[in-house]
């Protein structure tokens, strides 16, 4: 059964530690905003199914609880 | 009955007063039982007053606010509101003039980018094999059985962890008592009474400075030494060398000092506390939970992992083991904030010059976000709202050492329980939650015992 879902990521408590960076490098990537630390920044907030492995691991694995899956069916 | 008054127009929000804690009295108000026993006297603010209450520190008026909902509002005001480095003047000695809260914004957000550049996510792999050498010294004498004081001896090993990321092999292997002497006058500088005054005439200040201006000296010996044999490493130290402010200009040997006891100060104490009440409960959980501990730590050893990166993922009841000591334990019990701007949260308004303050160890008992509070659950869930767990701070400001202070204990403890069983030497009731300074710690003696496993 396929799952359709979508990104979420609350930048306002970011610190850039780029674990989902590593993790999905398809999704997430890192901007430099001026801050003392780079932001995350989706590249799809829509990934395609077959990353969504991946896109848990980012979720589960972030230090900050930045990012969050929703599930749509 | 009368009418309500409506008015119209931009008329300020109509709040409640805060409520107040008892017990005050004249001229100091609440501030000798605060400096004497904090955490006492916050559960107590919370128990009398709930989410938000307020009291007197010899004139320091202190708002303390519980609860995830609070934190997240705290957490999200903007710094020119609730700012940082107002109510961390007790650091400046510390840390030194012109490094983090003792230097303009700007400056301290350019301080912030370079100790970020030592924690970023490719940086941590190298820290991995670090630890795990230190882990591995740190056992290589222990024979088949013994007992010691883990509360020393934690604070010893982390000290060797932290210098030997931060900076570099050569300065680890050199370090001497003297190191930790120095250091440990630095905390000892660090009480609750410097929340309000740091600069006070008191011996452990004194002290404290002196100690600052020794570390200069050593540190600014192995920095000359580098630079002599032009001797380049990826540890932290390599980076303040190198590092520059954006008009070009880069770090004064204070200023690298005062990074390095920076980064020292965010991740030495908090970490060995960590490892101490982790091992504790570690023990107090062995009967229900040891075999499956083994089992984790037994498999990365298996998947020859030992030395380089574990996540949760390998270790989850581990990693459980010390999450859930963050929160039964949170080393940090005052984060706090002077208010810049009045600052409203729901019914009441807390103006400027008013300190907040959040205090974790109240707020990760509550029920709401932690069903039977008082019970230590490896397997507990992470609370729903992210701000309910708070043992790093949160927001802008929140620990960023938070990932690194983690995969050191990990990687700790993946050692530890791979080679050896623990026991606690004492009955379980007997080890206790102290606070001599501003972080809570084991109290005296902290002793268990040990025990060679068969692997």
């Amino acid at each position: 059964m396929a799952k359709k879902y979508r990104v979420v990521v609350d930048t306002g408590i970011c610190q850039g530690h780029s674990v989902c960076v590593a993790h999905a490098p398809e999704v997430f990537r890192t901007v430099d905003m001026g801050g003392p630390y780079p932001i995350v920044d989706l590249i799809t907030n829509a990934p395609p199914e077959e990353l969504l492995p991946k896109v848990e691991a980012a979720e589960e694995l972030c230090p900050n609880g930045v990012i969050r899956i929703v599930y749509e069916d | 009955m009368t009418p309500p008054d409506v008015s119209l127009g931009d008329t300020p929000h109509e709040t409640k007063p805060i409520p107040y804690v008892s017990g005050e009295r004249p001229g100091v108000g609440h501030y000798e039982e605060f400096s004497s026993t904090p955490l006492e006297f916050l559960h107590r603010a919370y128990e009398e007053c709930g989410e938000v209450s307020e009291f007197d520190l010899a004139g320091l008026k202190t708002v303390l606010m519980v609860g995830a909902e609070a934190h997240e509002a705290f957490f999200r005001a903007p710094d020119e509101q609730l700012n940082a480095a107002a109510a961390y003047q007790m650091m400046v000695p510390i840390f030194g003039e012109g490094i983090q809260f003792g230097a303009p914004p700007e400056i301290e957000r350019q301080q912030l980018r370079m100790q970020y550049q030592g924690l970023r996510y490719e940086k941590m792999a190298g820290y991995y094999g670090k630890v795990a050498q230190e882990a591995k010294d740190f056992i290589k004498d222990w024979g088949d059985s013994g007992e010691f004081d883990f509360y020393e001896a934690f604070t010893d090993l982390t000290l060797k962890t932290s210098t030997h990321c931060l900076l570099g092999s050569d300065f680890r292997y050199k370090l001497t008592g003297e190191f930790a002497e120095l250091y440990a006058a630095l905390d000892e500088g660090l009480d609750a009474a410097a929340i309000r005054d740091p600069n006070a005439q008191k011996e452990a200040y004194k002290k404290r400075d002196e100690a600052r201006m020794r570390l200069q000296h050593l540190i600014t010996e192995a920095v000359r030494d580098r630079r002599a044999r032009d001797f380049h490493s990826d540890d932290m130290l390599e980076i303040y060398m190198t590092a520059t402010y954006e008009d070009g200009t880069p770090l004064t040997e204070h200023e690298i000092t005062g990074m390095v006891i920076w980064f020292m100060f965010g991740g030495h104490h908090t970490s060995s506390n960590t490892s101490a009440w982790t091992l504790l409960e570690i023990c107090r959980g062995s009967g229900q939970y040891l075999a499956e501990l083994q089992a984790e730590v037994d498999n990365v050893f298996a998947a020859g992992k030992e030395a380089s990166m574990t996540t949760q993922r390998d270790i989850p009841l581990l990693d459980g083991f010390i999450r859930e000591s963050l929160r039964m334990h949170p080393p940090l019990n005052a984060i706090t904030r002077r208010v810049q701007q009045d600052f409203e949260y729901k019914d009441y308004r807390v103006e400027t010059g008013k300190n907040i303050m959040l205090c974790p160890h109240v707020a990760h008992k509550l029920p709401d976000s932690f069903p039977n509070p008082e019970l230590f659950d490896p397997r507990r869930p992470n609370p729903e709202n992210v701000f309910a767990l708070i043992p790093f701070g949160g927001g802008r400001h929140k620990c960023i050492g938070n990932a690194f202070a983690l995969l050191q204990v990990r990687t700790i403890f993946t050692w530890l329980l791979h080679f050896y069983e623990f026991e606690l030497a004492q009955p379980a009731e007997y080890y206790r939650e102290v606070m001599p300074t501003l972080i809570l710690r084991p109290s005296d003696p902290c002793r268990v015992k040990y025990r060679r496993r068969n692997v």
